[in-house]
Parts: structure tokens; sequence; C-alpha cells
């Protein structure tokens, strides 16, 4: 059997080398594009399997580094950290991808950027699984931002599209939010520890030699990542906008993969999490909020992708949720089974809007006739997500719920519950509405076979992903992941809660949803304040615009202020209305040379004044201490 | 006496009279003097890399330290990139070539007699030798009313900054009683007398002109704008990193004890300097106005890694340089290619070019992406460098709003870089033809940028082995 | 009575501050050059002040001054030679008027 090293370094080379070649040489020819992408993932895929086999069989870490930056104290080495978490996700990555670009085949077929999307795919791929595979602070940050930057090109795919461009910079600029937050995080915590990789911080801050306050200060920083990445509120609000982009990438980058980075990264970083209970407590509080907003949110939208936007932000919700409250197997489990669901309705979506020629579920209607394998398939999603038993989706979120219930958080269980009914409305709603009733679309027909099979395969891991999870398997994934969890058992009470929400959640959708149109189209108009307050997404993203228009704008009137009296005193401006920050400081410099010169003045008489008052006592002890008016030199 | 430490100054100053020879000797300078020029440029960056002393000549007055090595290797390949696209890209008349040429040697000369003094009075002769050389270049394209202007704002504006300089250096000597370096730190002792206090401050002031620190920015927009965009590429990179280790060896040595004085100033002086450059160039329709703002916030970048440890910060100012110069050239080389082909300096006629020339773009794309700090450029290390050489001191609102500054910047380079890619290009508008010494540096420096941003070890290797010989401790 | 140190300071440090308010407020390009020039001259003043008050009067104070003066020169020279260069081509010679380039 090969070096495992080896093996692993392969599997993000793959794409990489995919990338690079198409980007030279077939950059208009799109077979030649998709023939480099699909074997490279492909062989990723089964080398993850691979992987992922081994680590069943004797899990254990393996790690390997070769220096990089010797920066004194803090020399930085590029690595490898292969455990049962990298070799899990590494498998759901490569799978999720590898389906997605099958998908693709058909899906982007004439578009006239074929190969670049396939080139965009493989570039992200390797992004993202190296930031699973990194052992260190640095590369996780980079690959962390290189998945950013992909994700930004996905976005804005088709940029001739002003809402796809716009869609594509709000993700990186929300998400670089989030990002510095993660970055100053990343700096205190090893400057700290004195070291950048992973087991080095853990094991300094494990020593205990920190105080709380700090690591729970450090642990919230890098939460930020995780908050702007995983669309997490108030960080969410680019994950909507973001379905500008084409399905697949959807399907891919917004369900199964990238978001689910913030995710992993809370468990890769889980051992230095655990040090601060009170940050815990913030990520699974922040968790369940998340999830009963985006899920209250996704009730009143009418863009499917939208729906399942909401869906993700709703369920990612519940993944930190599960962290948060301890449930490290819990999370991580709902995390593949989400991948699978998601990607699934995600591929399912594609589906409909291509046959039914829009994206609103209000438009749609009866495809159940027309498109009978999309249909079954997104029923097995619904039924995954709403966690209906035996799927995947019930075993991993009532794990979740035993976690929470057992962590003896009263108010969060309520919360995840109350989700759980929510979530099985929304979904059932958009099923409904999508597939059931009078047809009200022309020439919808059901997909090309290359679309259909991935989306069977999907289906079927929805429904038994979740066996690897149940009692009835050895120790499951859970035993994978966390050697020391106990065994999963069936909590009874559990299930029959849960379920008999959902079943609950889903005949109400039956009733006021399916069938017939008239109903719907009345229910809508009912529910007044409340449905315009979920469906305008409780406003946040307008008042976000206000925040910052306010921001700028007190900035701007200080400045105009100093501008007008101080500046251009002498040369009588007529102050007039202001713009942007950017806008009033170009008139400071107004081309003249003493204009200029007078700035310089001013500046020094500034400088000097502080250091007057600094010799006056004025700020403290900082220039009085030995006495300013001490020996050295002939004092004035 | 040794000549062997002289030899790059000894080169430069050969140089520059052989290029004069050139120039009387050609009726139509150009086609000596260039050649001329480049091959005696890569002599001279051959001795600087290969020279190396550890000594203190002149009784102490002259280093041929770690610092003026560096410095001296930082400034040739400054003067060379300059060089190179200046050949075919210059707005000035052939016969004025020479002197161009001449120029650029006597300023590179000056700059690194100011690299490696160690005594005020070498320092101040080495500063205003390139001072006046770089007035010179700004305002040699006589026929463009605009280069006139930049000459004119840059000699008033630098003749009044050099003024406090000088004043703050007679203060200090005055306080002091000496000029050298070291003996100034140790007359100064731990405590200022208003004397000295008021010296260091004003010397602050003076050094912050040559870094493009506020307030003394001003000139910066206009001279930039107005002068050969050669020449501003220059002054961009060269100016400023010998402006840095100037402050290093007066900061860091003679005003060393004195820390707890200059450095809360430097600290307001880099918040103030990020924020203005970033905010300005938001709204600049102007391609060099815009990289001029750019290099403004830049500077304020550095001085975050310059208030660190004085070892750790030395350190990661240098390899930021490195970074800087490579990227900055590089996007001066780019607007210096489209100018030359288009005749246009607004950016609102980048539209498009991307499809016009794809590599230009990507060139131009790299470049700003570095000087934004995106993996895996050298940007991206050298911010990161410079920030934890601020926080080993505790300075962790000062990384905040470094990185603050970091994101928000994006906004302005992310701009361009949507006009390039994501907006048609004019009717007509065809592929830009770009000269090969462009083309020639457009390719180094970004293999450059890539090189340090992928292994960045050899040189911070060599940088931190520098600063702990000059700085030995923390 | 005997002039100290302080005197020369005190009259260098006015002349300084009467130089930069020249060179803020004069129109004339040419008259900024020369306010400059006062600047540079309160800098001498300062310089061989200091250096003859020191407990052991050497040369050094008076060589920096030499040397100032060179260099003033030189960017007097450069800035009368700019200045002339703009009028002949826009007739202006009020710093005023140099605002080609602006915000």
């Amino acid at each position: 059997m090969a070096d495992p090293v080896v093996l692993a370094l392969a599997v993000p080379l793959c794409p990489l080398a995919a990338f690079a070649l198409t980007w030279l040489l077939a950059r208009g020819r799109p077979a030649a594009g998709a023939a480099l992408s699909l074997p490279a993932i492909a062989l990723s895929f089964v080398l993850s399997a691979v992987m992922l086999w081994g680590q069943v069989q004797a899990p254990g870490a393996i790690q390997a580094d070769i220096p990089w930056m010797p920066a004194g104290r803090l020399s930085i080495s590029m690595g490898i950290l292969l455990n049962p978490l990298s070799a899990l996700m590494m498998v759901i990555v490569t799978g999720v991808s590898l389906l997605v670009q099958i998908y693709s085949l058909g899906y982007m077929r004439g578009d006239p950027g074929f190969a670049r999307f396939f080139s965009y795919l493989s570039l992200f791929s390797f992004s993202m699984l190296t930031l699973v595979l990194a052992d260190n602070f640095i590369l996780l940050y980079m690959a962390w931002e290189l998945v950013g930057l992909c994700s930004y090109l996905l976005i804005g795919f088709w940029y001739e599209k002003p809402e796809a461009a716009r869609a594509a910079k709000k993700a990186f600029v929300v998400t670089r939010v989030g990002d510095l937050g993660f970055l100053v995080g990343i700096l205190m915590l090893s400057l700290l520890a004195g070291t950048f990789d992973f087991a080095g911080v853990a094991r300094f801050i494990g020593a205990g030699s920190v105080p709380q306050g700090q690591v729970t200060l450090v642990v919230l920083l890098l939460f930020c990542g995780a908050v702007g990445k995983s669309g997490q509120f108030p960080l969410h609000v680019w994950l909507p906008d973001a379905m500008e982009g084409p399905t697949p990438v959807s399907a891919l980058i917004h369900s199964a993969t990238m978001v689910a980075a913030g995710v992993f990264m809370v468990a890769r970083l889980y051992g230095i999490f655990q040090e601060s209970a009170d940050a815990l407590r913030v990520v699974a509080g922040l968790g369940a909020f998340t999830a009963v907003f985006a899920a209250a949110i996704a009730l009143a939208q009418d863009d499917i992708k939208r729906i399942l936007a909401y869906s993700t932000i709703s369920q990612l919700g519940y993944m930190m949720l599960a962290l948060g409250v301890g449930g490290y197997g819990a999370g991580l489990f709902h995390l593949t089974t989400h991948a699978a669901f998601k990607t699934l309705l995600f591929l399912g979506a594609g589906s409909v809007i291509h046959a039914a020629g829009t994206n609103d579920i209000r438009q749609m209607g009866g495809l159940a006739r027309r498109m009978p394998v999309t249909t079954v398939t997104f029923a097995v999603a619904v039924l995954a997500i709403a966690g209906i038993f035996p799927l995947s989706g019930f075993w991993s979120k009532d794990e979740i719920l035993e976690a929470v219930r057992a962590g003896g958080h009263p108010v969060l269980y309520m919360v995840a519950l109350g989700t759980v009914f929510l979530t099985a409305v929304y979904m059932s709603r958009l099923f409904f509405m999508a597939f059931t009733g009078a047809s009200r679309g022309e020439g919808a027909h059901e997909s090309p076979a290359i679309m259909t099979v991935p989306l069977l395969i999907l289906a079927v891991l929805a429904a038994g992903l979740g066996m690897l999870g149940s009692p009835w398997v050895g120790r499951g994934i859970h035993g994978l992941l966390d050697p020391a969890a106990p065994r999963p058992v069936l909590n009874m009470g559990i299930l029959v809660l849960s379920n008999g929400l959902a079943a609950a959640g889903i005949l109400l959708a039956l009733v006021l949803f399916g069938g017939r149109a008239g109903a719907r189209a009345a229910h809508a108009r009912k529910a007044g304040p409340l449905y315009s307050l979920l469906a305008n997404k409780f406003y946040i993203d307008e008042l976000y615009l206000l925040l910052i228009r306010a921001l700028f704008f007190s900035l701007t009137t200080a400045v105009a202020w100093f501008d007008r009296h101080i500046v251009d005193g002498t040369v009588n401006l007529v102050g007039g209305a202001s713009k942007m920050g950017g806008a009033l400081l170009r008139r400071t410099l107004s081309g003249k040379i003493q204009g200029y010169a007078l700035i310089i003045t001013c500046g020094a008489l500034a400088a000097l004044a502080i250091l007057l008052a600094a010799g006056l006592g004025l700020f403290g002890a900082w220039l009085t201490g030995p006495g300013i008016l001490g020996p050295g030199g002939a004092g004035r | 006496m040794s000549m062997a430490p002289w030899m790059v100054e000894l080169a430069t100053a050969a140089l520059l009279v052989l290029v004069l020879l050139a120039d009387l000797v050609a009726p139509r300078g150009k086609r000596f003097v260039w050649p001329t020029f480049l091959g005696g440029s890569l002599v001279i960056l051959g001795l600087a890399v290969f020279v190396r002393g550890d000594a203190f000549l002149l009784g102490g007055s002259y280093a041929a330290d770690g610092i003026s090595w560096l410095g001296k290797i930082v400034i040739v390949i400054g003067t060379i990139l300059a060089g190179a696209v200046s050949m075919d890209s210059l707005p000035i008349q052939e016969k004025y070539h020479g002197a161009y040429a001449a120029l650029l040697l006597a300023a590179s000369l000056g700059m690194m007699v100011l690299v490696s003094s160690r005594e005020l009075v070498t320092m101040y002769v080495g500063l205003e030798t390139s001072a006046v050389s770089l007035y010179g270049l700004a305002a040699l394209a006589k026929r463009d009313v605009l280069s006139l202007e930049a000459g004119i704002k840059y000699l008033v504006i630098g003749a009044l900054s050099s003024g406090v300089l000088l004043y703050g250096l007679a203060l200090v000597y005055a306080a002091a009683g000496t000029t050298s370096l070291d003996g100034i730190r140790a007359a100064l002792g731990h405590a200022p007398s208003p004397l000295s206090a008021v010296g260091i401050i004003l010397v602050l002031l003076g050094v912050g002109f040559k870094i493009t620190m506020v307030p003394m920015h001003v000139w910066t927009p206009d001279v930039y704008q107005g002068a050969p965009t050669p020449v501003s590429a220059f002054i961009s990179v060269v100016s400023k990193s010998v402006g840095f280790l100037f402050a290093i060896r007066l900061f860091s040595v003679a005003f060393a004890d004195l820390r707890y004085v200059w450095e809360p100033f430097f600290m307001a002086g880099a918040v103030l300097t990020m924020t203005v450059g970033n905010l300005a160039a938001i709204a600049q329709p102007s391609a060099k106005r815009l990289l001029a703002y750019s290099s403004i916030s830049q500077a304020g970048y550095l001085l975050v890694g310059f208030v660190g440890t004085s070892s750790a910060g030395t350190s990661a100012v240098l390899f930021y340089l490195f970074a800087y110069t490579l990227a900055n050239v590089a996007a001066f080389a780019a607007v210096i290619a489209f100018s030359s082909s288009t005749g246009s300096d607004r950016l609102d006629d980048y539209a498009g070019l991307a499809r016009r020339s794809p590599l230009l773009a990507l060139v131009f794309t790299f470049a700003l992406l570095s000087l934004a700090g995106i993996p895996p450029l050298a940007g991206f290390i050298g911010k990161i460098y410079l920030f934890s050489a601020a926080m080993e001191r505790g300075y962790l609102w000062l990384v905040v709003a470094a990185a603050l500054n970091s994101v928000a910047s994006l906004y302005y380079y992310l701009l361009i870089l949507r006009r390039m890619y994501f907006t048609e290009a004019p009717l007509g508008a065809g592929p830009l033809r770009v000269s090969f010494p462009v083309k020639a540096v457009l390719l180094l420096t970004t293999v450059g940028t890539f090189w340090l941003g992928i292994l960045p070890g050899p040189l911070m290797q060599v940088v931190s082995e520098v600063s702990s010989r000059v700085f030995p401790g923390p | 009575m005997t002039l100290t140190l302080t005197h020369y300071l005190v009259l260098a440090a006015l002349l300084f501050c009467l130089g930069v308010y020249g060179a803020i407020t004069r129109k004339n390009a040419i008259g900024i050059l020369m306010a400059l020039e006062l600047v540079f001259n309160a800098v001498n003043l300062t310089l061989v002040a200091a250096g003859r008050f020191r407990p052991q009067p050497d040369a050094v104070g008076q060589l920096f001054a030499l040397f100032v003066i060179a260099a003033a020169a030189a960017e007097s020279i450069l800035g009368l030679a700019i200045i002339l260069a703009i009028y002949r081509r826009r007739v202006v010679v009020n710093a005023d008027e140099m605002d080609l380039m602006k915000n």
C-alpha cells in the first residue's frame, strides 16, 4: 500500500493540475475542459475513499510537513494533517464535486464559458481540499481565502448579468469581514503560542497558561471566520444573493462544501474551542438563532433557490448548535447527510428551473407528471431534510436534538424543535407548489440522463447514509470521528417528537399549498405584516445599507468641518454637499501649492502641540516621567 | 585603505560619468545612452549583491553593514527597472535622454549614501543629492505643463519638508552636541529635553515626507500624476524604500532610547496614512493618481511593521519593501504599457482590457492583488510579517486597523479588475502593443511576486539575519 | 549682556516661523523660494550657534551649515529654472495659478 502522505497530497493536486492545464490549453474548447476536469476529480474521489477506508481500519493522525518560512520564533511549515475528520471531508468534497461536474455536463451544455466553468470548479476543489488537509493556520487561511476567491469567480460566472456581479462582490466583501476577525484571532493565537500549527497551539492552550478571558476572545475571533463563511447571522446576507450563480455552483459551494468550511474549521480546532465554555455557548446560541431565523424567512420566499439558500443557512445553524453543545460527532454527521440531500435539492432545483423556465414557485406546478425521476428524488430529499425516519436526515437531526437535550439546554431545545417544524413546512410548501397541482408552465420535460443519474445516486445516499449513524452499524460514524463518544442509541422519545412535528409540518403545507392553485394565491395575501417581514428577510440588508451610509456620513461630516474651518479658512470655499469619504478627502488637496504647505504646517503644529501638552502633563506620565526639563541640552 | 566597501558607490559614480560622456558623444543620445546605462547598472547590481561587508568606515560615520547592503540592492533594482521601462516610453525629447539617465544615477548615488550614513551631515548630503535629482526628473518632460507643475510642487513641498527635517536635525545636534548616530544616542539619554523632543518630532515629520506619511503626503498625488510615469514608478518605490531605511537608521539607532516619545506619533501616522490613502483612492478617475494613493496607503502598512520590535519590525519592513517594489513597479509598468499605447491615463479607458490584451491585464491583476495582500502573492506574506511584528509589541488595535484597511483597499483594486474583466471594451479597440523592455519588466516582477509569495523562506532568512545583526536583542 | 545659546536659538526659531509663514502666504512663486531660503538660514544659525556654544567648540556645526548652504543653493537654482519654464509655457508666476492637477 502506497505511502498515505503521497496519496493524500495527490488528492488536491489532481484538480489543481486540471485547472492549470485547462487554463493553459483548453480555454475555448468545451470538450477538452471537461475531459481534463472530470477524470481528475474522479481520481481524487477514489483516492479519498481509499484514505477514508484506511482511517476506518486504523484511525489515527498522520502528519507531514516541510519547513517553508523561517521567521525566527514563528517559523511556518507547510504540511498536511490526515485524520478521520479530514478523510471524511475529502470524501464529501470530492464526491459532491464529482456528481456536480457530471450534472454540469448536461446543465451547462452550450454555455460559451463551458471550459472556463470546469476550470473554476477544479480550482475550487483544489482550494477546498487544501483547506481540509492543512495542518497549520497559515495554510488554512490561505486556502480559506482562495476558496473565497473561487466562490467570487463562480457566483459572478455570468458576469454580464449585473445582479451576478453584484452578488459576487457582496459575497466576497461580507466573508472578508468575517475573515478579518479570523485573521486577527489567528495572529493573536499564534503569537501567544509561538507557533502556527494546530497541534502546537492546542497543546499550548491546553497547558492553561493563558487567562480565560483571552482564550475566549481568541476563540470568538476565530469563530468570526466561520460566521462569515458559513453564513451565520449576521453575516448571512451574502448567501441568498449568491444564488445568482449557476445552479451547479450553488449545489457544490453553497450547500455542501464551502459553507461547510466554517463548520469544519470549528471541528478541526475543537480542542481549542473546548477551552472556552463561554465561546461554545455563543456558538450554540448563535447557531440556534440562525437556524430558526433562516427557517422563518424561508417560509415566505418564492424563489426556489432562495428557499434552498435560507434552508442551508438554517441547517448550518443546526450544525453550529451541535458543535456548541458538545455534540461533535452529531454536528459532523449532519454535515455529511446535509451534503447529500442539499446537493440533491439544488441539482433537482436546477432541473426544475430548466424545465419550467422560471425560479418562481408560484409559476410552477404539476411537474410531477412530466418529470417523474426528478420528483421522486426531490421528494426523498424533502423527507430527509424534514427528518423523517428512516432517512439520513432523521438520524443526524435527532442526534443533534439528543445532544442539546442531554446537555441541559431547554431553551435551545425548544428552538431546535421549532425549527424542525418550520423546516418541514417550508420544504413541503416548496415541493407541493412546484410539483403538485395544476400545471402552469408548458414545455416541461424530464432532464437528460446525465442530469438524472447524479440525482438518483444522491437520493440513495440521502436515504441510506443515515444508517452509518444508526445503532445497527458498529460504532458508526461517530466512533470514527470521536473515539470517546458513546454508542449511538435510538431515543424513542425524540424520534416520536421530531417525526411528529415534521409530519405535522408536512400536513400543514399540504393543506395550505397542495393541490388547487386558487387556495395558494389566496393564502399568500393573508398573514399581512408578518408575512412581509419574513418575505423581506427582516429587512436586514436594508438595515446594513443604512448603517454603512450613516457611518460614512458622520465620518465625512467631521472631515468636512475640518476642511472648511481650518484648511480652507483663507480661501472662502463654498462647503457644499458631501458624498462618501473619498469625495471629501479629495477636496483637501485643492491643487494649490500653498494649500499643501498649509496642511503640512498644521500637521507640524498639531504634533508640536501634542508634545507640549504631554510635557505639561496633560497625557499623564507619558513625557513627564524623568522630567522633560531634565538634563541634556540647553533648556528653553 | 581597501576600496572594496566603496565599489558600488564608485561604480555608480563612474557610470554617471560614462552616461554623460555617451550623451556628449552621440548626437542622438538615445542609442548610446541606454545600453550604457543598462549594461553598467547590471554590473552595479552584481557588485551590490556580492560586495558585502560588515564594518563601519570613516570613523563610524559610514556603514557597510546589512542595511546598507540590502538598501543598495533595492536601489539598484529600482533604478534598473525604472530605466528599463523608460527606454521606449519616455515622453521626453531624445536629446534629453542622457540627462535623464544621468539624473537617475545621481539620485541612486545620493540614496546609496543616505542608507549607508551613520552621521547627520553625510545623511543630509545624500538626501539632498537624491532629492534635487528627483525634482529635476519630475520636471524633465518640459513640453508637458503637468510635468513642470509636478516638478515645482515637488520642489517647494520637498524644500519645505527638508527645511523642517533640517531644523529638527539642528535641534538634535544642539541637544546632543554631536552628529554621529551613536553619539546622539548616548548623549540624549533616556529622557527628552524640550530641545531634543521638538527636534525629534520635526525630524519625524521630515522623514514622513519621504515615506509619504500623513500629513506629509500631500505632494504625492500631483507629483505621481504629472511626472513622467517611469519617474513616478521610481519615486514610489526607491524613494519610499530609502525613506524607510533612513527612518530605521535614525529612529532605531540614534533615537532608540527615546522610543516612547516618537512611537505614538508613528502609530498615529500609520493609521491616518492607511486610511487617507485608501479612502482617497476610491473615487480616482486617473490611474496614476490612484496608484499614488495606493502607495500612500502602503506606507501606512509599512509603518505598522515599523513600530514593531527593532529586529522583528526591521526585518518585516525590509521584506515588505522587496514585495512592494516588485508589485508597485509591475503596476506602474502596466500603466506605462497602457498609456504608451493608448495615450490615456483614465481608468475608464481600461474597460475590457482583459479581452484586448489578456496577458497585460493578468499581470496588472497580480500586481494589484499583491498590493491588496491576497495569497499566494508576496504582498500577503509581507503583510502577515508586518502585522506579526506589531503584534509582538502588543499593538492589537493597530493590526485590526491595518487589517480593516486591507479589506477596504480591496474595493478600489477590485473596481479596476472588474473594469478590465467584466466590462465591454470600446468598439474597435484592439490589442495593445507593448515594447520589449516593458514586457521584460512585467514578466520579471510578476515572477518575483509569485516567487516571494510561495517561497519567502530564503529572503526572510536574509532579512532577519541582517536585522538581528544590526539590532541584537528583541 | 552676554548672548547665550538660548538667544540664538530663539532668533533662529523666529526666522524659521517667518520663513514658513512666507512660504504659505506669498503669491509669487519666486517669493516662496525666497521664504524657503529664510528657513534654511534659520537652520544654519541654529547649527552654527550650537557648534559654537559647546563645551569644546569644534567646526562640525559650521561644516553642516556649509553643506546646507550648498544644497539650498542647488534647490533654488532648480526651482528658478522650473518656474521659468512654467512661465514660458503658461505665463503664470503666481503659485495659486499652478493648480492644473487637483482632486
